[in-house]
């Protein structure tokens, strides 16, 4: 999982997530890596943010596009067990791709901030003729 | 190689032989970031790298209007990933860049299956601004 911020200059910055959850109000609480030092300083209230979820077996991917509901926050209980779900679906998934289990240790951010934003859009990222459609709201 | 570069390329060949995806993040002129994975960069000289454009509609739109980028690579030798901040230069339809990477796109593609779905399109050659090392395996004292 990954996402991306922009500064006031339209200068990006890419990031990788390390677990999410989405609550039935759609507000997604996503726990980026430590690294992110721009996204860090300057996710605010209204802040635009980007994530982008892939399943590492079949590239199944979808963009999602929202606002955040404030500043970031350290990780709290639920978010370390998030963490921890996340890795336990993540590393045999990867494992069964061929990747070694040194390089997801490698890529494992070492400590992580949690952002929450409102989803406003999201987006078929599968590689193929539908990647970039815009998915319309369920029922 | 000049003397103010704070980093070597040439020193990352792991990064360069699409092995890991790398991710690549973008922004629209009215302030909309946008973040995928892409099959694989490969380094041009010093100071550029080329990244593989095959299906990237929102992505080359951005760049049509925002040179910036960022993204995220790692090393399949040491485990280590890299922060570049990249500016967009230019598109390459053919030539030797553009052919190294189809031959190593195509390969990917055929291990995967996906022959159709992963032809390339062009090879976007990016001059490297900042290269900073996020992650990896401890480094020694």
């Amino acid at each position: 999982m990954v996402g991306a911020s922009a500064d006031d200059h339209l200068v990006p910055e890419a990031f990788r997530i390390w677990g999410a959850t989405l609550s039935d109000g759609g507000v997604l609480r996503a726990l980026v890596s430590s690294d992110a030092g721009q996204t860090f300083g300057r996710v605010g209230e209204g802040t635009l943010l980007c994530m982008t979820f892939g399943d590492p077996l079949n590239l199944r991917s979808l963009q999602v596009k929202g606002r955040s509901i404030g500043a970031p926050e350290p990780p709290g209980p639920a978010d370390l067990a998030c963490m921890e779900r996340y890795e336990k679906v993540f590393c045999p998934k990867s494992l069964l791709n061929g990747t070694p289990p040194a390089l997801v240790e490698g890529v494992r951010p070492r400590s992580v901030f949690a952002v929450s934003i409102v989803l406003e859009e999201a987006y078929d990222q599968t590689p193929g003729p539908t990647a970039g459609k815009r998915l319309e709201e369920g029922p | 190689m000049s003397s103010d570069r704070e980093f070597d390329l040439r020193s990352m060949q792991g990064c360069f032989d699409g092995a890991v995806p790398p991710v690549i993040a973008t922004c629209s002129a009215d302030g909309v970031p946008h973040a995928t994975y892409l099959s694989q960069l490969t380094l041009v000289d010093d100071d550029h790298v080329a990244l593989s454009n095959q299906f990237w509609s929102k992505t080359t739109a951005n760049l049509a209007d925002n040179p910036r980028a960022s993204v995220l690579v790692t090393d399949s030798q040491t485990y280590e990933t890299y922060r570049l901040a990249l500016s967009f230069e230019r598109r390459d339809t053919d030539g030797p860049v553009f052919e190294r990477l189809r031959v190593s796109i195509d390969a990917i593609a055929k291990m995967m299956g996906m022959e159709e779905t992963f032809s390339l399109r062009s090879a976007d050659v990016y001059r490297v601004l900042s290269c900073d090392r996020i992650a990896g395996p401890p480094q020694p004292r």
